[in-house]
């Protein structure tokens, strides 16, 4: 696979990750003080996919690297972020919500994490493919 | 111009400019979590902590601020790829490797974001 197709590739995932993050972002909008619900839903949600993407993709053998590049690097990578993660994070302590901003950090790592775990093993489960121990 | 275009645009560059940080440092780090990925974490948390600091004392303008914030450091920074790389850790049980991980990538990123806005606040 070609250098070039793979930017170019995620290059379109990045312009539609980055359009539906922007515009769940408008619909759903979040004040500063408080819970960054969505965010959060989009964190979660993109994690659980990328489960799924890299164990249809990039564990089978060949690896369909083109694909995963537009749909794990280029969608989900664009569409999911952590800079908003980290900004609304340091905006709950400025504003003294500290509970809420613990909060937020241990539902979006540990939520995150799990999901992507689970959606890996089951999807590894659906296939038929060997789970790790 | 029409936040369409300013939005997609800088998302693409966003994306392709993670990627191109990723490969990068991959030639440096070739096995373990992607250093990359915490370069460009970090980074975009400062940079967006800027644009959202320098937004609250100042009028930025709209279409650059769309650019910058939800365009180029949503799309530049990713949790997603962060939060695979944490369950393949859970999956070889790497629990130290985890557990610093996980505080590298979050502390640095709050303590990076904390900055820019102090940094976008004062400028």
């Amino acid at each position: 696979m070609s250098l070039l197709r793979r930017f170019a590739v995620i290059a379109v995932g990045g312009v539609l990750g980055s359009w539906l993050r922007w515009r769940l972002a408008l619909a759903f909008p979040v004040s500063p003080e408080t819970f960054p619900t969505t965010t959060l839903v989009i964190n979660l949600v993109g994690s659980a996919a990328i489960g799924v993407v890299l164990v249809l993709f990039l564990d089978r053998r060949p690896p369909k690297l083109l694909t995963h590049s537009f749909l794990g690097t280029g969608i989900l990578g664009a569409f999911t972020t952590f800079s908003t993660f980290t900004v609304e994070t340091a905006e709950l302590l400025r504003v003294s919500q500290p509970l809420t901003a613990v909060i937020y950090v241990v539902v979006s790592v540990g939520g995150g994490a799990l999901a992507a775990f689970i959606t890996m093993r089951v999807t590894r489960q659906a296939l038929h493919l060997e789970v790790a121990p | 111009m029409s936040g369409w275009l300013i939005v997609g645009l800088a998302g693409a560059f966003g994306a392709t400019s993670r990627h191109a940080v990723d490969l990068g440092m991959r030639k440096w780090f070739p096995s373990g979590p992607s250093i990359g990925i915490l370069i460009v974490n970090l980074f975009g948390s400062l940079a967006l902590g800027i644009v959202v600091g320098l937004s609250m004392t100042r009028y930025v303008n709209q279409d650059l601020r769309l650019a910058l914030s939800v365009g180029f450091c949503g799309a530049f920074t990713t949790f997603s790829t962060f939060a695979a790389e944490l369950a393949g850790l859970v999956n070889e049980r790497s629990n130290r490797l985890l557990v610093q991980w996980t505080a590298v990538m979050v502390f640095g990123g709050g303590v990076a974001a904390y900055l820019g806005i102090a940094i976008g606040r004062s400028w």
